[in-house]
């Protein structure tokens, strides 16, 4: 029986989440045909979705993309791997437009324990031309490079369009090795010039076990012609020999073939051993394989590593990318990417930088305000600043310092985000809609550097925080802000109470009641003592149309010792039933009940008033109007109460950040400040 | 002696014959006609010069006090078949007075059937203007396609009862507000004696309440510390001043001023509708659209209702307004609302009051079509075209 190396990339194991590559054929290249070339820029600044997306352990997306990771440099302290990502022209372009489309890649290296030990953010802008060749090629190619510790890591790749809600997400793994152990990376076969529209980053890309010349990629997912000819480069340590049989085998496991693999050069590199081979493509029928190349060992203990490779009969593009998969969730659906801006983004202002440090310095744990109020002053004048990019240079430079804090004390970032949301509740109450704005982006790019530098650890206090925001902007009418970023708190935690409740609340008020039942269905699963849950989940479903357990729910929700306005809007729905259905007695029935629990609940006395009358007792009917009429009253009714935004999950994320808050992440903030302040190693 | 006695019992002879200072002749109603719903009682009073005052009672009660001529008063008696007394009694200047009696019969009938008296409230235009000289026998009455019988007949000045629904919600802060009460004060200065009205200021929630009363003072008592907060249940007020109305005789309506959107109530429009059509009141809708939307424009939501109820809220609404012979009146401007409370007493001083007994009812429920043609002169097929005619559509025969 043969396994994969230890050590191996076990690609193997993570095929089965890839989408399918692109199918290129791997003809030869039209004399002096080349591909055209775009800059792959860096990017700073990872927005809350993005990190919550890499994250969120989901593969798939509108987006058809699949990756390649090979190590191509090699040293005690860590290792360079090489990245290769194949997009999907048709999938990511969309309809054709006359605008320029951006991408943007973001790719996390994490260890198995989820702590993040490597990161790539980039992007590029294809102005229509280029958008028309990717489309007519086929795909596009990104490569980069991602600096990584010894050790195995899981590289998850996020690709998205920019201003649009597409993106595609992939995984695979990688290894460095720590010591001097024998090892072989996964294969990798090259592709011709002139098939793609490729995207590389200025200057060198740093591969030097896996040099580029004359136009050739690597391929993530070869198309071959049986038969025929092609060259691969093996990249290692302990290669095997110079005659090796590589078997080939089919998606069900079975065996198709075995085929020689011949040594032509040998090389080194970047503490690596470099062998370009050859081997002939064996005959067998169109389909999807698996090369597997023997790393070492005997009879069953044969330890490979394996490359996916389609087979093509006339070697031309295969059919087309899959249809890409969406993730688990659709809640990402409907968050958009934002539009970044130029090509690079611009440097955080120094004297910024600083007045944000001295703003901070005013932070006491046991005094929020004063910080809080001297930020404000600080972001109001920054707001004012002549120049188009205020803002992109005020949150460069809030982020800047943010980014350095954390490396200082990873725990202040909570204490920053606290601030932060509290401020933009302060602002939103004040309806300065600017430094509003200017705050929801800061705290996206917070929760963002709280994952990013916490890892999957991070992913729970980013959420609360996110959550609390959330409601934030939602007391202030900033619907639209509340709901994305309700969103957001789903893709990092998708069990987040706060998220549930609050956007379902958003998404009752806009009609959009199907989507709003799937979350309080889940909400009240995870809460099932909440009446306000049930109470909302049985009012949506009947908005729906849908019985589904209305009336147990209602009848939940009337039992003495919960709330009065949660009970009394339950029993004027369970006479509603009654009534709605023509069966007046029924409702008749409820409502004495109901009088009986709730006396001076006027609307159960109106439906009172209204069931008499139906029923032809006009005077009983009347003589309740004249009782109604004859008060007046300030207190809100309980249907005014339902209509108000649901606050106790909300509430408890709040409270669960600053209990993080008061929990040291204080101190650390003050401790971090006056460190960088005194200008110490970062 | 007996020469003595003669001039002296001839004297009290005369004094027992003499015709009396004032005298008072009931010319209206006509003798020996029932009475039902709203009478106009009209007097001949002499001399008229000297009258200090005259009193209209009925049954015992009087409705009218009058200081000049003409001396007529209306008085609402209620539905039912009986007999009805009417008195006027005039006292001139110096303390004498005089007297007339009218006893209205009770329709006699082999058969006793209980049938309500359906009063009409009937605005008429031609080419825009109101037509205010229309006689009794210029009006036909159909109900269910079926002439019938006008019973009494009211033009102009009957009293009403009302109930003015003012929408103190949120939305309505500041100016609004401040227009509504306005637009309260109008209408209560323009009430007149027998008129009556209660007021009711509501958001989801009664903020503030009166009782009915013709005295202005009374209804706009504590109007001024009234503040706009909380949601909107327009239907379930609009229910209850229906219910309330239920019990008043006469002419009735319910004045609403809201932008209609109902977001609080327990009832449904639909709901309200049904007590609408039932109900013999008129629902005027002083209907309050946002300053610089188009009419009809509705992208409401809230987490009771989407846009599409909303929509179906309004034209319900409406529909409540029409089907009882109210109207919708639409305002775009606060300084709007005020002259939309003096637009709707100026039409309902200007309305007729036609009271029938419908022949056929058999109180099954059903919905029964009513419509009213104006024949003047040339007779209706050429008349009725000419005029615009303006009342309930139907009732529901219970």
């Amino acid at each position: 029986m043969t396994r994969p190396h230890p050590f191996a990339i076990a690609a193997a194991a993570v095929l089965a989440a890839w989408l399918a590559g692109p199918a290129k054929a791997q003809t030869p290249a039209a004399p002096g045909a080349t591909a055209t070339v775009v800059r792959l820029a860096p990017r700073q600044g990872l927005p809350a979705r993005t990190a919550a997306l890499l994250l969120s352990g989901q593969t798939g997306g509108d987006v058809a993309i699949s990756v390649a990771v090979v190590p191509v440099v090699v040293r005690p302290e860590g290792g360079r791997l090489a990245l290769v990502v194949d997009v999907d022209a048709a999938s990511f372009l969309g309809e054709p437009t006359t605008d320029p489309v951006r991408l943007e890649l973001a790719v996390y290296a994490t260890t198995p324990a989820g702590v993040i030990v490597g990161s790539l953010l980039a992007g590029a802008v294809l102005d229509p031309p280029q958008a028309g060749e990717a489309r007519a090629r086929g795909g596009l190619k990104l490569l980069g490079s991602l600096d990584v510790p010894p050790g195995e890591v899981e590289v998850r790749v996020l690709v998205q369009r920019a201003g649009s809600i597409a993106f595609g997400l992939a995984e695979t793994v990688a290894a460095v090795p720590a010591g001097q152990e024998r090892f072989l990376a996964r294969p990798v076969i090259d592709e011709p010039a002139g098939a793609w529209l490729v995207a590389l980053p200025e200057g060198p890309l740093g591969w030097d076990a896996l040099a580029l010349a004359d136009g050739i990629f690597p391929a993530t997912r070869p198309v071959l012609r049986p038969g025929s000819e092609i060259r691969a480069r093996l990249v290692g340590r302990g290669l095997p020999g110079p005659e090796v049989q590589v078997r080939v085998r089919r998606n069900d496991g079975t065996e198709a073939g075995r085929v020689g693999m011949r040594r032509e050069s040998d090389d080194r590199a970047g503490g690596l051993e470099v062998r370009r081979v050859v081997l002939v493509v064996p005959a067998v029928a169109p389909g999807d394989y698996t090369f597997e190349v023997p790393t070492g060992g005997a009879g069953d203990e044969v330890s490979v590593v394996a490359v996916p490779v389609v087979v093509a009969a006339d070697g031309t593009v295969a059919a087309a990318w899959p249809k890409a998969t969406a993730p688990a969730t659709s809640v990402a659906a409907g968050v958009a990417e934002p539009a970044a801006g130029g090509a690079s983004e611009p440097a955080p202002p120094a004297h910024l930088r600083v007045a944000y440090l001295d703003a901070l310095s005013h932070f006491a744990p046991d005094d929020p305000g004063a910080a809080e109020a001297e930020l404000a002053t600080f972001e109001r004048d920054a707001l004012r600043e002549r120049g188009p990019d205020a803002q992109k240079r005020l949150q460069s430079a809030e982020l800047d310092v943010a980014g350095e804090l954390a490396r200082r004390e990873p725990a202040a970032l909570f204490a920053l985000l606290q601030l932060h949301v509290g401020l933009a509740r302060t602002y939103g109450a004040a309806r300065a809609a600017q430094p509003q704005a200017h705050t929801f982006k800061l705290c996206d790019g917070l929760a963002a550097l709280t994952v990013r530098s916490a890892g999957k650890a991070g992913r729970a206090p980013a959420a609360d925080a996110m959550a609390c925001l959330a409601g934030s902007s939602q007391r202030v009418g900033a619907q639209a802000a509340a709901e994305e970023q309700h969103r957001i708190t789903l893709l990092l935690d998708p069990e987040n109470t706060a998220a549930l409740e609050g956007l379902a609340a958003g998404l009752e008020r806009t009609g959009r009641y199907r989507e709003a039942e799937k979350l309080l269905t889940q909400l009240v699963a995870k809460r099932p003592n909440s009446l306000e849950a049930r109470l909302r989940l049985a009012l949506t479903r009947q908005r729906m149309g849908d019985d589904n357990d209305v009336e147990a729910l209602l009848r939940a929700c009337v039992a003495p010792g919960g709330p009065e306005w949660i009970r009394a809007v339950a029993w004027q729905e369970l006479a509603r039933l009654g009534i709605d259905a023509g069966k007046l007695e029924a409702a008749a029935t409820v409502l004495r009940e109901a009088t009986a629990a709730l006396p001076r609940d006027r609307e159960l006395a109106v439906l009172r008033a209204f069931v008499l009358d139906r029923s032809g007792r006009h005077g009983e009917a009347r003589a309740a109007a004249v009782r109604l009429t004859s008060r007046s009253s300030d207190a809100a009714s309980a249907r005014f109460a339902y209509s108000e935004l649901p606050a106790t999950e909300l509430d408890r994320a709040c409270a669960a950040l600053a209990t993080r808050v008061s929990d040291g992440a204080a101190a650390a903030l003050v401790r971090a400040v006056a460190a960088a302040r005194a200008g110490g190693p970062r | 002696m007996r020469l003595a006695v003669a001039p002296v019992a001839l004297l009290a002879w005369l004094l027992a014959t003499a015709a009396p200072a004032v005298t008072v002749r009931i010319t209206s109603p006509p003798p020996g006609q029932a009475a039902y719903g709203v009478v106009k009682v009209q007097a001949d009073v002499q001399p008229a010069g000297a009258i200090s005052e005259v009193t209209f009672a009925v049954d015992g009660r009087v409705f009218a006090t009058l200081q000049r001529a003409p001396f007529e008063a209306s008085t609402d008696v209620g539905p039912d078949n009986v007999e009805h007394r009417f008195e006027v009694v005039a006292a001139t200047t110096v303390g004498e007075t005089g007297r007339a009696q009218l006893v209205t019969p009770r329709i006699e009938a082999d058969q006793e059937v209980q049938v309500e008296l359906r009063q009409l409230f009937v605005t008429v235009h031609r080419e825009g203007k109101k037509v205010l000289d229309l006689r009794p026998e210029e009006l036909r009455v159909f109900d269910d396609d079926k002439e019938q019988r006008i019973v009494t007949f009211a033009g102009g000045d009957t009293p009403f009862t009302a109930v003015l629904l003012l929408d103190s919600s949120t939305s309505m802060e500041g100016a609004r507000l401040k227009a509504a009460v306005d637009g309260a004060r109008t209408f209560a200065a323009a009430m007149r004696p027998l008129d009556e009205a209660k007021l009711l200021v509501f958001s989801d929630r009664l903020l503030h309440t009166t009782p009915f009363s013709g005295v202005g003072e009374v209804l706009l008592a504590g109007l001024g510390t009234v503040s706009a907060r909380g949601g909107t249940a327009v239907n379930d007020n609009l229910f209850l001043a229906l219910s309330l109305l239920d019990g008043r005789q006469g002419r009735r309506l319910v004045v609403l001023l809201s932008d209609g959107a109902d977001s609080h109530s327990a009832l449904a429009m639909t709901d309200v509708i049904r007590k609408a059509r039932e109900s013999q009141a008129l629902v005027y809708w002083i209907r309050l659209e946002p300053e610089g939307k188009a009419s009809g424009s509705g992208s409401l939501v809230s987490p009771w209702h989407d846009a599409a109820w909303y929509r179906n809220q309004m034209s319900l609404l409406d529909e409540a307004a029409d089907t009882t012979g109210g109207r919708v009146v639409v305002v775009r401007r606060a300084d709007e609302i005020a002259p939309a409370f003096a637009e709707i007493v100026r039409e309902l001083r200007e309305q007729y009051t036609i009271g029938y007994y419908p022949s056929g009812s058999r109180h099954d429920g059903r919905w029964r079509k009513v419509s009213v043609k104006v024949s003047r002169g040339l007779g209706d097929k050429l008349t009725h075209g000419a005029y615009q005619v303006s009342t309930r559509g139907g009732y529901v025969d219970e």
